[in-house]
């Protein structure tokens, strides 16, 4: 198992590199830089030239980024351009609430998902079937940001079960907190639990059309047990490997999500971050993010290799 | 379970927030479109940040809403004294605390002054030589040259006055840590999310001031601060989108204000590039738009401020109402005068815009069809944000940039900053003759009556020039509660919210 996890660990490091060096990248040839922004929209040339040495833009590209993802590597992203705040203290300000928005999302998308599949599977061509395939199909077509806008039209501004905006703090109440959570982690959930029925269907379909199903129908065993301690367990790794996908996903809807519910998060801090210029804060929350998919899939393929031993290679 | 599903939607519904202001003990909140970066007023450069100023700083000199005329503030009196009048003194109000307690005294405004100078930012006191403390009361403000302009600029950011002491104490961090002498002072700033003010109990004048506190909610998405304006969990926002009217109007807990403003939309030139260095190019360029049809299109039917031919608007006394129709849409007449400077087969113009709807590509789009039959063919580019006003500044990559103008607190520098030789938006630095002369003498005029026909003059040159293309003019869009009063709308468009309170 240790050389599983060495031989994931020393295949992430070049997916880590070639992100990085593509976060880097972007954000230079994004027109207008980080010397303009700071200097402020009249300033002069020299002013500009000035803030570019300061800021050390000056050094060849190579060099501006081995510095930067040194220092990163420690912790330090820096300051941001727009109100000289430490990007590092900001990202950790805004991070909880990022991962408690895509958590409730993934629990969803799992509570929903899973038993719709089993469902969907267990009575295939049946109507049931029929009505899952298709709603599944909506969620995985709808971009969530036009579903949390009708969300808002309907379950907010209309019949006022929920409040529009924002994210009620902890302090003011637990109700009051979940309360504000569900519509954006529903919102943000929709695609994923589409895309976990979906895999949930197909991979129940496989493992009841398998030959170790037919013997334990032969051998009368109750359709429960078959079902769910045989057919399920089997068809649940294939949905294990697509969770990791998923909450990659998710945490780039995260960014859209953030933005309609004006969540103060991560994703709301690189939209911000984008529009305003930022530079610094845009890499540093989008390293962060970048981080936190190759880890999610890495704890993924760790989990694929405990539950499959064929799978360890 | 349909017992268990009952028990949840109670519970659910028993804590939606009520959108009163008895919940919320009597605190305002206001959507904002926008986050400050610093609350130092002498570093800020956004006019989206005045509301949060003037909560927190006093200035030292007032103005009246309606008509911008001026008012005490910190400053009781203020006087140019002397022949030549190259001084300007201040006398400052008796018993003001700032917010951290320091007396606001004749020494913290020259400390305040000499901040604000120093930062070197905004260039509004760029005409100050000196500042000398006379008294425990007088401030004296020596000019290098007759500036009847500076008690306006007084009213603006530079009149703001800063704790000396908070300055002190916070270095560059005072833009985190704003002090000032205003009605409201800065109980938490959460990046992104709000900032939170509380009444100050020891402000100098209480009674003005009848909301508890002021809380500034960060909402960036336009859809979003309609959302919550609509559902009642901000109590006022401005600068809303006008399309949304009808669904603001329509709701009965909303009340829907269009407020003055000395804002515009204008196509900026450069007026060192060939071929918009050619006035006779100008002056085609400012014909082939129709100004009202772009209008409607932009802000909805009857929802501008009137075309644009001044870079003022209609309700201020260096309008020039005999002038204001003076350019009309008349593509035929654009194509003979692009003939008479030289390019008869038309003329290609690069312009900047970015894809921010309502101020960029979406008129941009309507332009290059209206100019089409004068034989201007206008080359769009979209940039995101600022780079577009940066790239238009700093290069000769294009001919134009499409934008807005906010307005000064005095016509004159609004004038000054777009048409004078030096002004830093006339871009190529064009020497307009006659202009530079005309400015020097409406500054070393002291009354609006003996301005007046110089402006008027200045009108006719900025016609005849053409230094940009003005479009329309942008009044300020606001929303409240039905439940809140006592708005005092400004002519400059920059909401000062200190006055609203909730009605019992």
């Amino acid at each position: 198992m240790l050389r599983v996890v060495s031989r994931r660990l020393i295949a992430i490091l070049p997916t880590a590199f070639f992100g990085s060096v593509l976060i880097f990248m972007l954000v230079q040839i994004i027109p207008g830089g980080a010397a303009e922004t700071l200097a402020g929209a009249d300033a002069s040339p020299e002013l500009i030239a000035t803030i570019r040495d300061q800021l050390g833009l000056n050094r060849p590209l190579h060099v501006q980024y081995l510095s930067w993802l040194w220092d990163a590597m420690q912790g330090d992203f820096g300051h941001s351009l727009l109100d000289n705040r430490n990007i590092g203290e900001g990202i950790l300000d805004r991070l909880p609430v990022t991962i408690e928005l895509t958590s409730a999302a993934l629990v969803i998308a799992l509570l929903v998902g899973v038993p719709l599949g089993v469902t969907s599977a267990v009575r295939r061509y049946s109507a049931v079937d029929s009505a899952i395939t298709s709603v599944s199909g909506l969620g995985l077509a709808l971009p969530e940001f036009w579903l949390a806008m009708l969300a808002v039209n309907i379950f907010a501004l209309k019949l006022a079960w929920f409040p529009a905006t924002g994210i009620n703090a902890l302090e003011d109440g637990f109700w009051p907190h979940v309360q504000s959570l569900v519509m954006p982690a529903v919102t943000l959930a929709s695609g994923a639990a589409a895309a976990i029925t979906r895999f949930t269907r197909s991979g129940m379909i496989d493992a009841l059309n398998s030959t170790y199903i037919r013997t334990a129908w032969a051998l009368g065993l109750p359709a429960r047990q078959i079902f769910f301690r045989f057919a399920l367990r089997n068809a649940l790794i294939p949905v294990v490997t697509i969770v990791g996908i998923v909450a990659g996903g998710l945490l780039g809807g995260a960014v859209l999500v953030e933005d309609v519910f004006v969540i103060p998060g991560l994703g709301a801090m690189l939209v911000q971050g984008v529009l305003q210029k930022d530079y610094p804060s845009v890499q540093s929350v989008a390293l962060v993010l970048t981080v936190a998919v190759i880890s999610i899939n890495l704890a993924v393929d760790l989990t694929c290799a405990v539950l499959d031993p064929r799978t360890r290679g | 379970m349909k017992q268990l599903i009952g028990c949840i939607a109670a519970l659910l519904l028993s804590v939606v927030p009520q959108a009163n202001a008895d919940s919320r003990n009597n605190i305002l909140v206001v959507g904002m479109g926008s986050e400050p970066f610093t609350l130092d007023p002498a570093t800020g450069l956004s006019g989206f940040d005045y509301p949060n100023l003037y909560s927190l700083y006093d200035r030292l000199i007032d103005f009246d809403p309606a008509t911008m005329e001026l008012l005490p503030g910190l400053a009781t009196k203020w006087e140019f004294i002397g022949d030549d009048k190259l001084t300007l003194e201040l006398t400052i109000r008796p018993n003001v605390k700032f917010q951290d307690g320091t007396p606001m005294d004749a020494e913290a405004v020259k400390s305040s002054l000499l901040h604000f100078k120093t930062a070197n930012r905004i260039h509004d006191l760029d005409e100050v030589s000196a500042v000398d403390v006379v008294g425990a009361d007088k401030v004296r403000l020596k000019l290098t040259k007759p500036y009847s302009v500076m008690p306006a600029v007084l009213s603006d950011r530079a009149g703001m006055v800063v704790s000396p002491t908070a300055v002190q104490k916070y270095g560059t961090d005072f833009q985190r840590h704003p002090v000032g002498a205003g009605p409201f002072m800065l109980k938490q700033w959460t990046s992104g999310t709000s900032l939170e003010l509380v009444r100050f109990p020891d402000y100098w004048n209480k009674a003005r001031i009848k909301l508890a506190g002021i809380t500034y909610r960060t909402i960036l998405n336009p859809t979003s601060l309609v959302s919550a304006l609509l559902s009642g969990q901000v109590d006022h926002g401005f600068n809303i989108d006008p399309k949304n009217w009808p669904i603001l109007s329509a709701n009965p807990r909303l009340r829907v204000a269009v407020e003055p403003s000395t804002a515009y939309y204008e196509i900026a030139l450069h007026k060192a590039m060939p071929p918009t260095d050619n006035k006779l190019v100008r002056q085609a360029l400012s014909m082939a738009v129709d100004r009202g049809v772009l209008a409607d299109a932009i802000l909805g039917p009857g929802m501008s401020g009137g075309n644009a031919l001044m870079p003022i608007p209609p309700s201020w006394f260096a309008y020039s109402k005999s002038l204001e129709n003076s350019v009309r849409y008349d593509p035929a007449q654009a194509k003979k005068l692009l003939a008479q400077a030289g390019y008869p087969d038309g003329i290609t113009i690069k312009i900047c815009a970015t894809p921010l709807v309502g101020y960029g590509t979406d008129i941009t789009d309507i332009e290059r069809e209206q100019m089409k039959p004068a034989g201007i063919t206008l080359d769009v580019s979209v940039m995101p944000g600022s780079a577009c006003l940066q790239t238009f500044n700093g290069t000769t990559q294009f001919h134009a940039w499409q934008g807005a103008f906010s307005g000064r607190p005095d016509p004159f520098l609004t004038y000054q900053q777009n048409f004078g030789t030096s002004g830093q938006y006339n871009r190529g630095g064009s020497n307009f003759p006659g202009v530079d002369a005309l400015l020097d003498k409406i500054v070393a005029t002291y009354t609006r009556e003996a301005q007046k026909p110089l402006y008027e003059e200045l009108n006719r040159l900025w016609i005849d020039n053409a230094p940009f293309v003005l479009l329309f003019y942008r009044p300020q869009y606001a929303v409240y509660s039905r439940s809140l009063a006592g708005e005092l709308p400004n002519l400059q468009g920059k909401p000062n919210l200190t006055s609203l309170f909730f009605k019992p």
